[in-house]
């Protein structure tokens, strides 16, 4: 070590404080006798003199209230933020949602011929799950394979369309009020 | 927050970043094991939020930041002593904080963890995800490009 140079890992490793033993020992013997490898050394510790003192950046004052709002509306609607917050977690249920209607479909579970009319299975939808999704459904697979029937000619396809364009739009209003619903203030 | 700020470059941002960091973190809660310590696991949660922003950004823009990686793998050890040693402190600090924001963001949030919040390597790597050893490797290319750019604009400034 005394007639070689340190690698410049080693320099920096040195000062990091990661080096120990001998190889600490013979590394600060030659950067008292050799000028270039204190030179180098130097300059390492001038960069990281500098790394260290970057400038810190402080919140704002109101920062503190501003988190507090956000988790205080979480907390009093988990389940709705959830859902609402991320638009990809939406696209994941609309999906699944797809996927399982086809098999429905696809296993004569649903009436095909119904299905082709597109208001035979939103009807079933309804009576299964007595919610507003199942007009919804067959509002919009009718607008879909009445408008892009080359698209949406079969009933499955503009059934599974009508979800994923339902789910998009809630998506899309996730996006736009997700801040309002979830009480974050405005940041100046 | 400077992690934050370094990271995006905008300190509305940053805020807001941090911000849903908390949220996230608060919703999250138990899914907190204890296995690290609170303030690394928050950490994780905050560079992942970060680093989704910065993505996002990176693609919305075709940045070529990527591509930066790999000439850095071709980078010797930077040695610009003649030019470091000359330079007086407060402006080296000054040209360092202007070239870290430069860095592509890999590399930048481990010089970042490393420097201003002060995490040891292990910490870095429960952070970030990267193995330990891509942690040396990120922090070693950092601080040479961080070298190669300081050094040269240092001798640009001097040379006009």
């Amino acid at each position: 070590m005394k007639h070689m140079h340190v690698s410049p890992a080693d320099l920096q490793d040195f000062l990091d404080g990661n080096l120990s033993g001998v190889v600490l020992r013979s590394v600060e013997e030659h950067l008292d006798s050799c000028k270039a490898c204190e030179s180098r050394f130097r300059s390492l510790a001038a960069v990281d003199r500098a790394l260290h003192s970057l400038p810190q950046v402080q919140v704002d004052a109101g920062f503190t209230r501003a988190v507090m709002s956000r988790i205080a509306s979480v907390r009093t609607n988990p389940v709705g933020y959830r859902l609402l917050e991320n638009a990809a977690y939406v696209f994941a249920l609309a999906l699944v949602a797809a996927m399982i209607l086809t098999v429905f479909i696809l296993t004569g579970a649903l009436d095909q011929q119904e299905v082709t009319q597109g208001q035979g299975v939103a009807e079933e939808i309804i009576a299964g799950a007595g919610t507003l999704a199942g007009s919804s459904i067959a509002m919009f697979s009718s607008l879909l394979s009445e408008y892009a029937p080359f698209v949406f000619g079969s009933g499955s396809l503009a059934i599974t369309g009508s979800i994923l364009v339902i789910l998009a739009v809630l998506a899309v209003l996730d996006r736009v009020f997700a801040r309002r619903w979830t009480g974050a203030p405005t940041l100046k | 927050m400077s992690l934050a700020f370094r990271l995006v470059g905008s300190r509305e941002e940053a805020e807001e970043l941090v911000q849903d960091a908390f949220v996230r973190a608060f919703r999250n809660l138990e899914q907190f094991r204890g296995d690290a310590s609170f303030g690394t696991w928050f950490y994780r949660i905050l560079y992942n939020v970060c680093m989704t922003k910065v993505t996002r950004r990176r693609k919305a823009m075709d940045s070529i930041e990527d591509a930066d990686l790999p000439l850095a793998d071709h980078l010797a050890d930077t040695e610009t002593p003649g030019v470091l040693e000359n330079m007086e402190q407060e402006e080296l600090n000054r040209l360092i904080a202007t070239e870290v924001d430069r860095l592509p963001s890999k590399l930048k949030s481990v010089v970042l963890l490393f420097y201003i919040q002060e995490m040891s390597y292990p910490e870095i790597s429960a952070v970030t995800g990267l193995p330990i050893g891509t942690v040396k490797t990120y922090l070693h290319r950092g601080r040479n490009l961080l070298r190669k750019a300081v050094g040269s604009t240092f001798s640009d400034e001097v040379g006009t």
